[in-house]
């Protein structure tokens, strides 16, 4: 044996491995961004489209530094590159990776932002009541203004006839009514009954949304100027955006990671499919719920080493073993006439499921504005529907819900009326109630830091309210720095001791840091990058994200995230170890 | 403001939350509407405005098809284009969507299939 040569055969391979190597050996795919003067331009999205035939993300995005330099990880696939900055625009296209190696990307400045800007820049001066109704009508299934309604605006603006008030009232009325018909076929989908989408639906003359549309959505809408992400961005030149497609049709809801930071798993609301994604090779295969009912999985909470979905459709919870890759169902009786319409599952301060300390799981039942629980062990579960809140009755509405550290609470919010209030899982009596400023501040998904600071994300007003659940007081509600950025969801971060607020309308994340009480963006690399909620890797403390357009209609893109930072301490690189391991091969001589 | 909010929580039911809540059933038209549609009518989502014979938000394709019989095959090539980029003026004030998801040639086959419709 010929222990030296073997030595130096296994360096090289784990340099070939370090480097990426897969098949053939490339140079490091990286340049600078700079405007027509030569200088650079920092914090530009410079986005890597793989190639069709090459294995990994759909999409990589890194960001340019100060000097505008940017580079790819290693083991980047190959495809085209393309750069996108706010009030900028790229002078040339795309460029195939061979022909991009440390080139630079030309810019100009644009004052024009359309297709750089999110939808929420449209809806920047707009009256504060007048916007939260938007957004609480329209966002919760697709971006205000999308490109449709910016397209539909033009028309209005070119057509003679919608030339008055009341036949542009009429128009919106028209595409009202268009929506309504859209939501009662997609909610009908299981064959249950339909939504309430005709209720919007007037009879013919205008209705209130109408009159707002025609109202707030003025002229063609095909230049929006001077928007700014309002707070520094978090973003730095190892900042790495992953994102994964997965074969159409399929409407991606949330994507999680659980003991495996390597494979992704996305619900698909529009089947009864999991997708199971390998993010080193992008490769996707599709794990089917059992049985004959259309389920719809929707929200996906991580347990220990399990995955929980509540689905779309009323009646069940199911969970999914990944090594197995087996499946439980429980079926949850109807508890108050009307199917259970579970929307959250208990998760504890890491946003892992819990149970309360007789081991049941909790979950907000948006079919009965109920508290419900489920015992996983034995299959019984109920229900214990939500008081009337003085002055705010009717149209109620749980949403979110979150467990408080010591497992004898959960807290509940009530998207339709502006509160939150909290249940007692031993003495099984609602608490204490809360009353936000606003009746249409429109609270949805909600996350507990580990010192029982319960954080909501306020959809219509476009702020964070922060409240103890240890002394029952209010902390503060912070304006976010886009308020007609629709925040689905807050996510508290225990790496990092911050809480994570996805957006609906701004194609960006934010981050709140509660010492300094201070907001910072990250921004995603395209347009329509609607979002629920979002996780932290329990290993490698990476957002985990997904674009959540729910409608078939909304053409907005279907991925499932993974947002490396780039701010944990630097690990070294496979080019570092590539480039040592020839010298120790040498020395082994 | 509170005609407003009264109107738009019934809105909110089916729209914000998103899930099938009500007890109400799925509503005759909805059916009625998708019935007599062609397949590719259907995957691009005319009967969101349209019914073959009865008036929606847009004009029964029948009424369509009844205007038009005269111009024979010149009317193809409007209509199609009609199709993408909706508008107003035929058949009241109210603007037609654009649709732009649909190919011209996609636009093309729903005319002549719209055009070919007769009264039963």
């Amino acid at each position: 044996m010929n222990r030296p040569r073997e030595r130096i055969l296994a360096m090289i391979m784990c340099a070939l491995w370090a480097s990426g190597w897969s098949g053939h050996a490339r140079a490091e795919i990286g340049g600078r961004v700079a405007d027509l003067n030569n200088q650079g331009l920092p914090g530009a999205m410079v986005t890597l489209t793989k190639s069709p035939r090459a294995r990994g993300p759909s999409a990589m995005t890194v960001f340019s530094d100060e000097h505008g330099a940017f580079v790819f990880p290693p083991n980047a696939p190959d495809g085209t590159l393309s750069v996108r900055l706010l009030g900028y625009k790229q002078v040339d296209g795309p460029r195939p990776v061979a022909t991009a190696e440390h080139a630079t990307f030309l810019m100009r400045p644009e004052a024009n932002q359309a297709g750089t800007a999110p939808a929420s820049a449209y809806l920047r001066g707009m009256h504060e009541a007048d916007r939260e109704v938007l957004i609480g009508t329209c966002v919760g299934c697709h971006q205000l203004p999308a490109p449709e309604v910016r397209a539909y605006a033009k028309l209005l603006d070119d057509t003679p006839q919608t030339q008055t008030p009341a036949s542009r009232e009429k128009s919106w009325e028209a595409v009202v009514q268009q929506m309504n018909y859209i939501s009662a076929k997609e909610f009908s989908r299981a064959g249950g009954p339909a939504s309430a989408g005709e209720s919007v639906y007037s009879g013919g003359e205008p209705g209130p949304m109408a009159r707002l549309l025609a109202a707030e959505l003025r002229g063609p809408m095909q230049e929006v100027r001077g928007y700014a992400y309002g707070a520094p961005l978090l973003v730095n030149s190892r900042t790495v955006i992953r994102e994964y497609e997965v074969p159409e049709p399929n409407a991606i809801r949330e994507a999680i990671t659980l003991d495996d930071a390597n494979t992704l798993f996305a619900a698909d609301v529009s089947s009864n499919r999991i997708f199971r994604i390998d993010t080193a090779t992008g490769a996707v295969r599709a794990l089917t719920i059992p049985g004959p009912d259309l389920l719809g999985p929707h929200t996906l909470v991580r347990g220990k080493d399990e995955l929980w979905i509540g689905p779309f459709f009323p009646g069940h919870v199911a969970r999914l073993e990944p090594k197995s890759e087996s499946w439980k169902l429980w079926s949850l009786a109807p508890a108050h006439g009307r199917p259970v319409g579970l929307h959250d599952l208990s998760f504890d301060t890491r946003h892992d499921l819990t149970t309360d300390r007789r081991g049941r799981i909790w979950f907000s039942d948006i079919g009965n504005n109920a508290v419900g629980w489920l015992d996983p062990r034995t299959g019984e579960n109920g229900s214990y529907p939500i008081p009337p809140v003085t002055g705010r009755e009717g149209g109620e509405q749980v949403y979110g819900l979150a467990m408080s550290p010591d497992r004898t609470h959960v807290w509940y919010c009530q998207v339709g009326i502006g509160s939150f209030g909290s249940f007692n899982t031993e003495t099984l009596k609602f608490e204490t109630q809360v009353v936000l400023p606003s009746r249409t501040s429109g609270p949805r998904r909600m996350s507990m830091s580990d010192e029982g600071v319960l954080y909501l994300a306020l959809y219509g007003a476009g702020q964070l309210a922060a409240y103890d659940t240890r002394a029952l007081k209010t902390i503060g509600v912070y304006d976010l720095p886009d308020r007609a950025s629709a925040p689905y969801s807050t996510t508290w971060d225990p790496k990092r001791k911050v809480v994570w607020i996805t957006t609906s309308n701004a194609d960006a994340i934010y981050r709140f840091d509660p010492k300094d009480r201070s907001f910072g963006v990250l921004p995603l690399p395209r347009e329509r990058a609607f979002l629920r909620s979002v996780n932290v890797d329990r290993q490698t403390g990476a957002l985990v994200t997904s674009y959540a357009n729910i409608v078939e209609h909304v053409r907005g893109p279907r991925m499932a995230l993974i947002i490396d930072l780039g701010d944990m301490p630097a690990r070294p690189t496979a080019r570092s170890i590539a480039s040592e391991a020839p010298a120790l091969a040498d020395s082994s001589r | 403001m509170n005609f407003r909010l009264a109107g738009l929580r019934l809105v909110r039911l089916g729209i914000v939350v998103g899930l099938c809540i009500s007890g109400a059933t799925a509503p005759a038209w909805a059916s009625d509407s998708r019935s007599k549609l062609s397949a590719l009518a259907l995957q691009k989502h005319c009967d969101e405005c349209h019914a073959v014979d009865a008036t929606r938000i847009g004009p029964p394709f029948i009424a369509v098809a009844i205007r038009h019989r005269a111009e024979g095959d010149a009317a193809i090539e409007p209509l199609a284009q009609k199709i993408i980029h909706g508008g107003a003026g035929n058949w009241g004030d109210i603007p037609m969507i654009p649709n732009e998801r649909v190919s011209l040639e996609e636009a093309r086959a729903l005319a002549r299939w719209i055009l070919s419709l007769k009264p039963s």
